[in-house]
């Protein structure tokens, strides 16, 4: 038996192209969850009420403080307990969200510290609603310098996906660990897991990258 | 919830916190050596040992880490290697967050400033001895709140040997939930378990050695 | 020893296309004091940066004491130095910073001791002892165990002075070191450098713009535009009866500047 068998390498395909199926959906549903609630996370935190920032700021904190297996765990058992099922679809994709919402949210906030302060007074001077202040004069200067931060999530929460096996759902790295199970031969399947999680991390980077440059181009800011 | 129960998931999870605990600590001083070394490397003058620097980091960051874990717990007995899962937790999530150390150390190093290099150059000391005595103990100070960051990273990481049959506090919780069937109580004592090792050990143990390191940059301190 | 202290030698500097010196060739003498000024750009800050060798040349040889510094002889012919000769011959030269570049993790005591014990073998004691000397020298004996962030910018100059001359060197460069400095704390500075070109047998090199101490500490003045040295002389012929029509911009346009 040769260490590397090719043969399994093409039956273990169409088990890591339904995986990775399952891998790219998550990523993509869950990290558009994580960009919009990590900003309102972001703009909650900048509340002028102390209790809410603080309120907020402690939640960020014990979010990105546990893991988000147990976060997993949580959300998807403790429902049933009490007469709430949530699919395991909604509560893997949803927590995964959640947790990265709460990183995402440290980063639009450096973004948004970041923005000169004259603008804030620039805008009061104008007599400019604080909603479009922030809309039209502070958000579009924040968000292109933290593209590249925001991207680095990105593709860590796509690594992260994997978590989602212990809710059965099946990625592809579950799907990789199935077949080597059946077939007695874990090196191949598992192996163009890792592969494919690091093609798709050098490809993710170049795409931030190239996000990066555009909006910051598109906003004049480079 | 019977008494037998919950004698058994007290001790059980009490066990799981202890076993988080002692896989964090070996977990991280993997993480720490083979970040500093590896992150030296990075920044070596000669290209190959720079090229293998790159080429560690990338694959330990680009991999996910439960990859990493299946690779050392199902490929590597193919190979005859056969680790127990306490090597694998320590060595594969250690070696995992390592990748990250190493690129924190690079971005240190060439943080410090360049008249630092330049003043060490005009003084004359040997290449190991600038790095050891004037660069690296100025980049270590500068990159100590990111590596607070990491480790309790790291913390959360251990998580995942739950896929690998160790009954650390997140399988101890899911054990004891199973068994009891109050899942709220149980996970949600683990969430504040984690979180009290994150904030009440790692945090303040890095605080601690920021204001050591940081004395001599604090007029205040010095004062 | 009739062979010059420093020689530059057909020393060619290029960024890319920009060429910043341009076939500099310039002897100092042994224990001469050499100011170089000029607009900026003008490639006088490379030429200490050179010497130092934090920069390499793309073109001539720089001699230190009659030997190549930039290159050695390797059967018969030259080859660009090797690392071991570089150090060997860096040992002869010190240098002073615009922005001081002391160790911040350091002490006043450890920055000039650090060197010494490290590179020069000394031992802890000796070393503590003649850095103890040189910190009370350039007035700070009181401040020894102070760490940079505790001194003024004069007091750091001041240290990276005694640092650079704990080293023993036969060369001192002056890199602009009194550009980053508050006004008033330029002339306790200033100070040390007189006093040190006064008792010690000191080649000096400095880039200032302070043609007030150029005029009356140096030996000769080079003036320096586009990458070559346009008129050097002695002070007194630079600053009074300049030849070339750019010194004379350079030097009304300063003196304007106050």
């Amino acid at each position: 038996m040769s260490i590397w068998d090719w043969y399994y390498v093409w039956e273990a395909l169409p088990f890591l192209y339904r995986g990775a199926v399952i891998t790219v959906q998550a990523t993509l549903i869950g990290f558009a969850i994580a960009l919009v609630l990590g900003l309102i996370f972001a703009l909650i935190r900048q509340s002028n009420n102390r209790i809410v920032n603080n309120a907020m700021a402690e939640t960020v904190e014990f979010i990105r403080s546990t893991p988000l297996l147990l976060q997993i765990f949580f959300v998807y058992f403790v429902g049933p307990q009490f007469g709430i099922v949530i699919p395991a679809w909604v509560a893997g994709i949803g927590v995964l969200g959640i947790h990265y919402a709460a990183y995402c949210s440290e980063v639009y906030r450096a973004g948004i510290e970041a923005v000169d302060g004259g603008q804030w007074e620039a805008s009061i001077a104008l007599n400019l609603s604080r909603a479009r202040t922030w809309r039209v004069i502070i958000l579009p200067q924040a968000i292109p310098p933290i593209v590249p931060g925001l991207g680095n999530y990105f593709i860590g929460m796509f690594k992260d996906t994997p978590i989602l096996a212990a809710i059965a759902i099946l990625e592809m790295l579950q799907q990789a660990k199935n077949f080597g199970a059946e077939n007695y031969r874990y090196i191949e399947a598992i192996t163009m897991a890792g592969f494919f999680y690091l093609v798709f991390s050098l490809i993710a980077s170049v795409i931030v990258q190239a996000v990066s440059y555009w909006l910051n181009r598109r906003y004049h800011l480079q | 919830m019977s008494e037998f129960a919950l004698g058994f998931s007290v001790a059980a999870l009490t066990k799981g916190v202890l076993i988080t605990i002692l896989i964090t600590l070996g977990a991280s001083l993997v993480a720490i050596v083979f970040g500093l070394v590896v992150g030296l490397l990075r920044v070596s003058p000669r290209r190959p040992v720079r090229w293998f620097g790159v080429a560690y980091i990338e694959f330990f960051r680009g991999t996910s880490m439960l990859v990493q874990l299946y690779w050392w717990f199902f490929v590597l007995p193919i190979f005859g290697i056969t680790m127990s899962p306490w090597t694998v937790a320590i060595v594969g999530v250690g070696m995992n967050v390592s990748g990250y150390g190493a690129e924190l150390v690079r971005a240190a190093i060439q943080g410090v400033e360049r008249g630092q290099y330049e003043a060490s150059i005009a003084l004359n000391f040997p290449r190991l001895t600038m790095m050891r005595r004037i660069i690296l103990p100025q980049a270590i100070r500068a990159m100590l709140p990111a590596w607070g960051n990491l480790l309790i990273e790291l913390l959360k990481g251990t998580s995942l040997i739950f896929f690998i049959t160790i009954t650390e506090l997140t399988t101890a919780a899911k054990l004891a939930a199973d068994a009891t069937g109050n899942y709220l109580l149980f996970f949600a004592i683990a969430l504040f378990g984690y979180y009290f090792i994150a904030r009440l050990m790692i945090t303040p143990l890095v605080r601690w050695l920021e204001r050591r390191l940081g004395r001599a940059y604090s007029r205040e301190a010095l004062a | 020893m009739s062979e010059p202290m420093v020689r530059f030698e057909n020393v060619t500097k290029r960024y890319g296309s920009l060429t910043v010196l341009d076939e500099l060739n310039l002897d100092i003498e042994r224990n001469e004091k050499v100011s170089i000024i000029g607009p900026s750009g003008s490639g006088k800050t490379t030429v200490l940066r050179m010497l130092m060798t934090l920069e390499k040349i793309n073109d001539g040889v720089i001699w230190v004491e009659g030997e190549p510094m930039t290159h050695e002889q390797k059967n018969g012919s030259m080859v660009p130095a090797s690392d071991r000769h570089l150090r060997r011959v860096r040992g002869k030269i010190g240098m002073v910073f615009q922005h001081f570049n002391l160790f911040p993790h350091m002490t006043a005591l450890q920055n000039c001791i650090e060197a010494p014990v490290s590179v020069l073998g000394l031992g802890k004691q000796e070393a503590e002892q003649r850095a103890a000397e040189l910190l009370d020298m350039v007035g700070l004996a009181d401040k020894k165990g102070h760490f940079p962030i505790q001194l003024s910018g004069g007091q750091k100059q001041r240290v990276a002075i005694a640092r650079a001359l704990a080293m023993r060197p036969k060369v001192m460069l002056f890199d602009e070191v009194t550009s980053a400095l508050d006004p008033e704390l330029v002339g306790e500075v200033l100070n040390v450098i007189r006093q040190l070109g006064a008792e010690h047998d000191l080649t000096m090199l400095m880039v200032t713009h302070q043609m007030g101490f150029a005029k009356e500490f140096s030996d000769r003045v080079c003036f320096f535009y586009g990458g070559k040295i346009a008129e050097q002389g002695s002070p007194d012929q630079l600053f009074n009866d300049p030849q070339e029509e750019r010194t004379r911009q350079f030097l009304s346009a300063v003196l304007e500047a106050g």
